[in-house]
């Protein structure tokens, strides 16, 4: 007897854990029935359109919901934009701050009319676009219009007429719905580009025939358009790197042209590397492979530092016998120079490192018996009296280093350096470097202020000392490797927005991509209502003229009642849907009764699944959307629950009988 | 007394606009920062209008979080001077609650009355917290018919850009011939409650620039008288208004303009125009009627509504512009 009641009373137990269970995974999949949650039973509480996860490039999402029940005999409705997770970081108030377009709902499906009005609110005169796109987001119809500052229209989707008196044809409109865009453009219908212009603000009623109206602000999409500054380096020296391959634009001021030039590793023997480059000549692929060489040769003999140039000349204003000044007077001295250099006279300049730096390797003279005072040296030279007019110009040495195996003489107040070398003879074409090498150096050359004009110079030179002009054997060739020469000038630039919207990064129409919505409602009272919950979704393209295209989103359905309980609904893929609720706020449509009826019984499970869920995209039997309304089956728990719940007072009512026989 | 306050009001409000605040704007200061309305995302304060004089009013909120979030509920009387009750709730996860203001817990009387609700996070009671999990929206059922349902609204959201002026559109659609303007003032206290008075107002157009601007959809312009709306009743200083006589409030509140713009010539079959509301600043009074310097946490909240008085209405958020660093003036116009 007890073992029977035990057993009653835990087939209820278990029928009523099992059969609700599986009511809490989904009852339907989204978009059977026209609703986004069929067979799901809820008068108040909220949406949940979760997960949003784009599948094409895509510019908008959005959605709207609203209900429709009669209260007190009358039929009352009203509609509003879900919440999001997030908007944009420009326009962080969408549907209550006006823009550069505008986008909403329209249908004139169901014996309803849509009116969207539209104000310029700004002080310009204005053309807009309007397109409009249907259930599968095609366009189907588009237009122009022109509003003075202030102005206000109505469109009237069920007689459309143009602010500017214009009748589109409406009949493709007519038993049909969708989303439309209004777009500031610059001039329509060509070229039709859309417009840096936020003063469109825009409001909607959907007047249905049942005569109620679903009225909300349109959403506004900023337009974002900047200029864009950014700054880069550029090398006053030209070829400073000798990246081209050859001296120019370095000139050899003095000497024979056998004694400088550009040349790879392998130029020199034994080879000796190129310096890596610095300084935005790197960039050039070329900037590691090349460097210059100078050299005083007795073989090509000249004079000394600017012997034989006129004195209105860099040279001849600096002439000198004795350059590195030391007693003893210099001959075969060789001198490159580069191009005039001004810091800070272009325009967009904003700064200048106001030095020059430098590599160098010095290549040395033979100094077996004795060494020399042949020496190598780079200048900076002032020669703005040579650009500025002046009468009898005469350029001045700013800063000097120089480079020798004894340490001897001085420049510009500065000691020349011994510089060692490798004791390795060295060859470039017909000069022999007996002495060696030294290490490589990297120099600075300071101050070249601003808006004065310079050079610089690499100079080698002999001196006349018995053995260091010597062109036999110990040869006294000397010269320099030299490489890297950079004044860095910063220049500012900018990518500028000339108020068309190009998508570009400075120049674009704010985007919402929210990853979650979430619509409220509730229903009066247990009421009879219909609802109507929207997705929209779009991308826009912006050249050569603006259009707003299909986009498509998937995304989770779910739904809480207002005892916090969840419900899955399945998930979707859409570009635009329209679909009821569930089934106690089904499809807009599906609703007539302006009252409720008294005495209507609440709805039960019936015994076994009502429909066989479907794994193909369901027919718009009443709904709208476009083509894709699919996801993942889940419908177990819809047959359970529908088979096990219904058992529940079986199994009770076969505990009682078991009661009742044992007390007789 | 606090009528005898709201009459001196009114005395002192025309010397403000003819005196004080034309020198505090000639100063380089004197416009207030009035975020625009925050209709969109989650928040921790959201603020509802509410009717209940020939309407019922439903609020709801939800906690849209996995987190238990505590609300302290206020509910501000404006036909009471600004009478306030109050109550503290909890939602758990994912809760929604529907209440009928009529039949708030606690059971205060709001019947015929007007006003608005305040609900904000409220970290003091047993619950939870969490922010921006609040979303909400009202539904105000008129007994000839219609609906006015719109989002609750938060004005707190420092993400938002200043809203300058505001744009409210009307029309004719279906019939309409009445409207609710409301404008809703209200003294940010703390995270968990806020303050409103009849003494604490939002103050829209200069006597001079920028006016209040009345466009018909011919470009007709008008400008009209600034407008203050307080937390009360009192004519001139209403919560609630009317657009004009054309379209005037279905309560039987003032008008903003004395114009009838949907009177005028049509073009096609629907009369339209719009509103153009410069916000100036807040504007704040003491007891005695005398002007106060106002407190530095005023926020405004505004919607619209219009309805054919019959079937058909609807209502959202006043939509704004914002000129962002710059600030341009209106042009004085015709007046009204």
């Amino acid at each position: 007897m007890i073992s029977k009641l035990r057993f009653s009373l835990i087939a209820v137990i278990l029928l009523v854990l099992l059969g609700f269970g599986f009511q809490n995974q989904a009852n339907g999949q989204a978009g059977e029935n026209a609703q986004f949650c069929p067979f799901v039973e809820i008068s108040d509480g909220w949406l949940k359109i979760d997960d949003i996860i784009p599948t094409t490039p895509i510019n908008f999402t959005a959605g709207l919901i609203g209900t429709v029940e009669g209260v007190n005999g009358n039929v009352v409705g009203g509609m509003d934009w879900m919440h999001v997770d997030f908007t944009h970081f420009d326009a962080p108030t969408p549907t209550n701050q006006d823009g550069a377009q505008i986008v909403t709902w329209w249908t004139q499906k169901e014996g309803r009319n849509t009116f969207v009005q539209l104000t310029n609110d700004g002080f310009d005169f204005q053309w807009v676009h309007a397109r409009i796109l249907d259930e599968n987001c095609v366009e189907i119809r588009n237009f122009c219009d022109f509003y003075t500052p202030g102005d206000t229209h109505v469109y009237d989707f069920g007689d459309l007429i143009t602010n500017e008196g214009g009748t589109p044809d409406d009949n493709v409109l007519q038993g049909k719905e969708g989303f439309l865009t209004i777009t500031a453009v610059d001039e329509c219908p060509s070229p039709d580009q859309a417009v840096d212009y936020n003063f469109l603000a825009a409001t909607v009623q959907i007047v249905d025939e049942l005569d109620y109206v679903y009225g909300y602000n349109a959403y506004h999409r900023r337009a974002v358009c900047f200029d864009e500054f950014f700054t880069f380096d550029v090398n006053l020296i030209l070829n400073g790197s000798f990246q081209d391959g050859f001296l120019g634009p370095w000139s050899l001021a003095q000497g024979n042209s056998n004694n400088a030039g550009v040349i790879q590793s392998s130029g020199i023997s034994p080879s000796i590397p190129v310096p890596p480059c610095q300084g935005p000549d790197c960039d050039d692929p070329d900037a590691d492979l090349f460097m210059a060489f100078v050299a005083s040769d007795d073989n090509f003999p000249g004079g000394s530092y600017g012997q034989g140039f006129g004195p209105n000349t860099i040279l001849g204003s600096l002439a000198d016998p004795t350059f590195i000044n030391t007693a003893v007077t210099e001959t075969n001295v060789t001198v490159i120079q580069s191009n005039f250099f001004t810091p800070l006279a272009q325009f967009d300049a904003i700064n200048n490192t106001n030095v020059v730096e430098y590599d160098l390797r010095f290549l040395a003279a033979n100094d077996l018996l004795f060494t020399c005072d042949n020496y190598a040296a780079v200048c900076l030279v002032n020669v703005t009296q040579f650009v500025d007019g002046t009468l009898l110009p005469v350029a001045q040495l700013v800063d000097c280093d120089c480079y020798n195996r004894n340490g001897n003489g001085n420049l510009t107040g500065e000691q020349c350096a011994d510089v060692g070398d490798d004791n390795v003879a060295y060859a470039i074409a017909s000069h022999e470097f007996q002495g060696g090498a030294s290490s490589l150096f990297s120099g600075v050359l300071s101050n070249a202020n601003n808006f004065q004009t310079y050079v610089v110079q690499v100079i080698t030179g002999q001196k006349t000392n018995d053995g260091c002009f010597n062109d036999t054997f110990p040869r006294a060739d000397t010269g320099a490797l030299v490489d890297n020469f950079r004044n860095i000038e910063t220049l500012e630039d900018f990518f500028e927005c000339d108020g068309i919207l190009t998508g570009a990064f400075n120049a674009f129409l704010t985007s919402f991509t929210p990853t979650q919505l979430a619509g409220q409602f509730n229903v009066i009272d247990d009421n009879e209502a219909g609802g109507d919950a929207i997705m929209i979704n779009f991308v826009d393209e912006y050249l050569p003229e603006y259009r707003t295209l299909a986009a498509f989103v998937t995304a989770e359905i779910g739904i809480f009642d207002d005892l916090e309980e969840f419900q899955s609904c399945g998930d979707v893929l859409v570009c635009f849907v329209r679909l009821g609720i569930d089934a106690n706020i089904p499809i807009s449509e599906d609703f007539s009764s302006p009252t409720p009826t008294p005495g209507t019984p609440t709805p039960t499970m019936t015994v076994g699944p009502s429909t066989t869920p479907p794994t193909t995209t369901p027919t718009n039997g009443g709904g709208g959307g476009s083509c894709a309304i699919a996801g993942n089956p889940v419908q177990l728990g819809t047959a359970f629950a529908n088979v096990l719940i219904p058992l529940v007072p079986v199994a009770i009512a076969f505990g009682v009988r078991a009661v009742r026989r044992r007390k007789k | 007394m606090l009528q005898d306050s709201l009459s001196k009001i009114k005395y002192f409000l025309v010397l403000a606009f003819l005196l004080v605040l034309p020198m505090q704007a000639m100063a380089g200061d004197g416009f207030g920062f009035d975020p625009i309305d925050q209709t969109d995302t989650g928040v921790d304060r959201l603020i509802y209008y509410y009717d209940t004089t020939g309407r019922q009013t439903y609020v709801q909120v939800t906690n849209t979080s996995d987190s238990f979030v505590g609300i302290h509920v206020q509910v501000f009387r404006a036909d009471e001077s600004c009478a306030e009750d109050n109550f503290d709730w909890c939602l758990t996860p994912g809760d929604t609650e529907i209440w009928n203001v009529e039949e708030f817990p606690g059971g205060f009387d709001v019947s015929d009355s007007n006003g608005f609700v305040a609900i904000s996070v409220n970290d003091e009671i047993s619950c939870g917290f969490e922010n921006n999990a609040l979303i909400g929206m009202f539904r105000i059922i008129d007994d000839l018919g219609y609906e006015y349902r719109t989002n609750a609204a938060s004005s707190e959201d420092f993400t938002a850009f200043s809203a300058d002026y505001n744009v409210l559109n009307f029309n004719d659609v279906n019939g309409n011939n009445l409207s609710d303007v409301v404008g809703i003032t209200y003294l940010a206290l703390d995270i968990d409650q806020v303050f409103a008075s009849p003494l604490l107002g939002s103050l829209f157009g200069f006597i001079d620039d920028p006016q209040v601007l009345i466009f018909d959809d011919v470009e007709n312009i008008n400008s009209c008288s600034p407008t203050v709306f307080t937390c009360s009743n009192t004519p001139g200083l209403e919560i609630n208004k009317g657009i004009d006589n054309s379209i005037p409030n279905s309560q039987g509140f003032s008008q903003i303009c004395n114009t009838s713009k949907l009177d005028g010539p049509v073009i096609g079959a629907v009369d339209s125009g719009w509103l153009f509301l410069p916000f100036i600043d807040f504007i704040c009074f003491e007891g005695d009627g005398d002007l106060d310097e106002c407190p530095s946490d005023l926020f405004f909240v505004g919607f619209l509504g219009i309805n054919n008085g019959d079937g058909t209405g609807s209502m959202d958020s006043w939509i704004s512009h914002s000129f962002g660093d710059f600030q341009t003036l209106i042009p004085t116009l015709l007046s009204e």
